[in-house]
């Protein structure tokens, strides 16, 4: 596997979701940013309603599909 | 203490093991986890060995690179050769042997491939690049594509023409259904994949538990959350109870995410048939981008070769992927093919069967194997007894068999 793999899992061509601690949201992008094990990330919100900084987004592919307990990434 | 942490813990995965193999008896029960992410935790976390040795884990279909045909990966490769183009792709798939070598190779001759975390990379690519065509290679399950339908969505909304999608997503209910159907594989119960799960809710595996009277548990990706869904399987059919349960409910929501589905179903369609590998064809089992989407369909805005190419001879990924066979029982494993020399889909993946196999399970289970193998109780297919490796040259090359 490539150096870049998460958890020696793929992250982003396999099945995987990724919880991401969001730091803040840009509305009118539709994007949230945020941190994924330390990593600055930026992901979509386009199919999540009202995501607001400090709550967990589980991601995929560059998109949040999910809401996730904010325990999910030890938080 | 992390969340994960809570879901590691040792002493409960060894005392959920005991309550399993008290409760399942001495019948032999076989259940079949759908998703490689779960695949690839059970090899990690040795859940195998905590697991009596009548409770047998199947590895089912479920990882997206795994299931790729090699004549699709060469129609990808043509593209990517084509002038002016830049090939996009998730890293997985660049090693993927393709007939005649990989995305890595085509990369190695010249041609522009490019691993991108997100199909919205791909959109920044052909923005930075207006006067270069861009191709993103769609692959997976229901988790990613509404990825790329967004993509698509945002490349229509801002007028981009540049970017296009070679697309091969794939729906997981449609190979589930295959393998219930087939006569090679009697199954007890499934666990359900959780993120695929995410987006589509637990309801589309109700047919599992109506139709084929199998229980099913969508559960997470921690070890104790397997073990927890085998669990569960066991207790339903100790209860005489069929259902599909839902172990994942942190996460995935018996509805799953109405906005992706909607999404989903804006930009794609199933298609009549998909080729998969090891499985075949299999009708309304992938998708293909709506008619409103077709100037942004690589398929039909490149001319790409089309030809099914059989794997080689020696490939015994079918076998794996539908669960009949062990990875380490495929004549090749850890000899001619390995995560480093991949002959099959299945080791290239850290999700496929094989490289998990390969890469946590084969010392922990090497004795069981050595039995099996010693005692033939279990056919590879090379029908002569041989372990592995003993498989001729030409066994290992690929096989161009017909046009689409
Ligand atoms: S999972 Fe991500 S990092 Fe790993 S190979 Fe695939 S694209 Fe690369
Ligand atoms: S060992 Fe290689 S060829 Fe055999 S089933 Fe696994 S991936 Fe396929």
């Amino acid at each position: 596997m490539s150096g870049e793999c998460h958890d020696e899992v793929c992250i982003t061509c396999s099945d995987q979701l990724l919880a991401m601690v969001v730091s803040d949201v840009d509305v009118p992008a539709r994007i949230a940013r945020g941190t994924i094990d330390g990593a600055d990330v930026e992901v979509s919100i386009d199919l999540i309603d009202g995501v607001t900084a400090g709550e967990v987004l589980l991601c995929h592919g560059g998109v949040a599909l999910q809401r996730g307990l904010p325990l999910e990434v030890g938080a | 203490m992390k969340f994960a942490d809570e879901f590691r813990d040792a002493d409960l995965a060894r005392a959920l093991g005991a309550r399993i193999a008290a409760e399942s008896g001495d019948k032999h029960w076989k259940i079949m986890e759908v998703c490689g992410g779960h695949t690839h935790t059970i090899f990690k976390y040795g859940i195998e060995d905590l697991l009596p040795s009548n409770v047998e884990l199947v590895h089912g279909p479920g990882c997206p690179v795994c299931v790729i045909p090699m004549g699709r990966l060469d129609d990808g490769i043509a593209v990517a050769h084509e002038p002016g183009v830049i090939f996009t792709c998730f890293g997985d798939l660049m090693r993927v042997p393709g007939s005649t070598g990989s995305l890595l190779d085509a990369k190695a001759a010249g041609a522009d491939v490019r691993m991108v975390y997100s199909p919205l990379d791909a959109l920044k690519i052909a923005q930075q690049n207006p006067d270069r065509r861009v191709v993103f290679y769609a692959i997976g399950f229901e988790t990613t594509a509404p990825s790329t339908a967004l993509t698509l969505m945002r490349a229509k909304a801002e007028g981009i023409r540049n970017l296009f999608v070679f697309c091969n997503h794939v729906t997981i209910i449609p190979p589930m259904k295959a393998i219930l159907d087939s006569p090679d594989l009697k199954l007890d119960g499934f666990l359900g994949p959780g993120h695929v799960s995410t987006v589509v809710g637990i309801r589309p595996f109700e047919f599992v538990t109506n139709t084929y009277g199998k229980p099913v548990v969508v559960v997470g990706f921690e070890p104790l959350d397997i073990l927890q869904g085998v669990h569960m399987i066991i207790t339903q059919i100790h209860e005489g109870r069929c259902e599909v349960e839902n172990q994942y409910k942190r996460v995935v929501h018996d509805d799953g995410n109405p906005k992706a589905l909607e999404v989903l179903s804006r930009v794609f369609k199933l298609r009549s048939h998909f080729e998969w590998r090891g499985l075949g064809f299999i009708s309304q089992s992938a998708l293909e981008l709506q008619d409103e989407f077709a100037d942004y369909d690589a398929e039909k805005v490149f001319s790409v070769p089309g030809v099914r190419v059989a794997d080689p001879k020696a490939c015994q990924c079918g076998e794996v992927l539908k669960g009949v066979l062990k990875p380490w029982e495929c004549k090749v494993f850890g000899t001619a093919c390995t995560p480093e020399t991949p002959i099959g889909t299945c080791m290239v993946s850290s999700e496929g069967a094989c490289a998990a196999y390969y890469n946590f399970g084969r010392y922990s289970r090497a004795r069981e194997r050595e039995r099996v193998l010693a005692s033939g109780e279990h056919s590879n297919g090379n029908g002569n007894g041989h372990a592995n490796g003993a498989v001729a040259e030409h066994d290992l090359q690929p096989i161009p068999v017909q046009a689409r």
